[in-house]
């Protein structure tokens, strides 16, 4: 979380305008789900871990541990699609070859789709989004809670790492009973805290006026649009070829 | 025009857990002043500050704006609070946006200002702290100090009357500590009331 959200406000095409970086990562993500995935697959995503770690300089390591929870998943889930069980006479499980296939698709077609939203969130700083989202109309309402949590998580995200490090320095975790004695502590501790830090911003916030709304102003970007026209020809391209290859495969 | 600013009147305020943390309390804010308020750890100084702007309200005693008994109506408060700015003591209980521009911004545009005038405000505001550096920072990736500092440019950003700081150098260098005792002075030499509160004597200003 944190690692992401340092790249995301750090890369080089942090200051793009976001549109540019959402409008070809949205199309690729409907390509993922309409073409035949084994052609545009790796094309898609070869393509995206080339735009975060060329184009905006995210650390390949970053992008690497940022799809390791996905396809972990995917690589623990996948093999039981590739497995037919019948109940027609009691119980039978085989490998199936289709199944095989249903299982590679899948997960080329996953981990394609996953490396559009990684570009994004690595690229793209979450204010950036917001921005836009107000801009596309998403109630004000529902943009003011995201705002305040991406905030209070790093401030929790803070509290939590210190204390822990407190009970480690107390020992509080050199036995496994004492680490859960020490955890539930945490939590309990956190919580008590979350509602104070509710209340407490409450008044700081109605201190500078709050009367019900968080408007705030937004840097303003200049959308490019040589960068956005180079983004969706690129994007056509692609999807001319996934298009082609698959059409050849089949 | 003349008389305090802002008045205390045997102000007393009891925590709904009865314990009494202020009693017979009086204080007269003039206009133009500076005035710092010294007192040990939990001797009340957050209290009192909560006071000020119609936060907490007094259990007993009075707390006179101009001479007139402050009013704890939503209106009321509304006028207060666009005349005395409220510095708390911790700036996590205070910055809510991603980012420092965004963060100052939001007083002025509670003021009601136009974009652009909310724009300059919040470039003048980093600029009295000497900050503007920070202005398209993520407001999580900043050190205490300068969370601090953003913090108070939140409360500038409004220029109010009278601003009010909880141990604002609580926390930060000695260099830290020096930059802010100055642009408080430069504040105060433009014409704002200051009061702040500190647990530790010989800060001078
Ligand atoms: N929400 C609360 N409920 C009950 N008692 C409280 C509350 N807040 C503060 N107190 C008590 O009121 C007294 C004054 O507290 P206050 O926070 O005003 O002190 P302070 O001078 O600001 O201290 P510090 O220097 O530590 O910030 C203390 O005894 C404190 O325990
Ligand atoms: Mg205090």
């Amino acid at each position: 979380m944190r690692a992401i959200d340092h790249y995301a406000w750090s890369n080089r095409w942090r200051d793009w305008h976001p549109t540019e970086k959402l409008l070809p990562a949205g199309c690729l993500l409907i390509l993922t789900l309409v073409l035949p995935p084994l052609s545009s697959g790796p094309l898609i995503l070869a393509s995206m871990a080339w735009a975060t770690v060329y184009g905006a300089g995210v650390p390949m390591r970053a992008l690497l541990q940022v799809l390791a929870a996905p396809a972990a998943f995917l690589v623990m889930g996948a093999p039981f699609l590739a497995v037919s069980i019948s109940f027609a006479d009691g119980f039978h499980w085989q490998w199936s070859s289709e199944g095989w296939w249903l299982a590679l698709e899948t997960t080329v077609r996953a981990l394609a789709a996953v490396s559009c939203l990684a570009f994004l969130t690595l690229t793209t700083p979450l204010t950036d989004l917001i921005a836009l989202s107000r801009r596309l109309g998403v109630p004000a309402g529902l943009i003011e809670l995201v705002q305040l949590v991406y905030r209070l998580i790093f401030v929790f995200a803070e509290r939590a790492i210190t204390g822990q490090q407190a009970q480690t320095a107390r020992l509080g975790y050199v036995r496994f009973d004492r680490g859960l004695h020490s955890v539930g502590g945490l939590a309990g501790n956190l919580f008590q805290r979350a509602l104070h830090q509710a209340q407490r911003m409450e008044i700081g916030l109605a201190a500078r006026g709050y009367t019900g709304e968080l408007r705030v102003l937004n840097t303003e970007r200049a959308l490019s649009w040589p960068r956005l026209m180079t983004g969706i020809t690129w994007v056509g391209l692609l999807g001319l070829s996934g298009w082609i290859l698959g059409r050849g495969g089949s | 025009m003349s008389g305090p600013l802002l008045s205390l009147q045997r102000l007393e305020y009891r925590y709904p857990d009865q314990l009494l943390a202020l009693r017979g309390l009086d204080l007269a804010i003039e206009r133009g002043r500076k005035l710092a308020l010294l007192g040990s750890n939990g001797s009340g100084k957050t209290t009192l500050l909560l006071h000020l702007n119609g936060t907490l309200r007094p259990t007993n005693g009075m707390v006179l704006l101009d001479g007139q008994p402050g009013r704890y109506d939503r209106q009321g408060l509304n006028q207060w609070r666009r005349r005395v700015g409220l510095v708390l003591q911790e700036p996590d209980d205070q910055l809510f946006a991603a980012t420092v521009e965004q963060d100052v911004s939001f007083g002025p545009l509670n003021l009601g200002l136009s974009e652009a005038e909310a724009r300059f405000r919040v470039h003048e505001a980093l600029e009295a702290l000497r900050i503007t550096s920070l202005a398209s920072r993520a407001t999580h990736t900043l050190s205490f100090g300068q969370k601090k500092r953003v913090a108070i440019a939140g409360v500038l950003a409004m220029r109010p009357e009278l601003l009010v700081l909880d141990e604002p150098t609580a926390g930060l260098d000695s260099h830290g500590v020096t930059h802010l005792l100055g642009a408080l002075q430069g504040l105060h030499q433009a014409g704002t009331t200051l009061v702040f509160f500190d647990a530790r004597y010989g800060i001078g200003l």
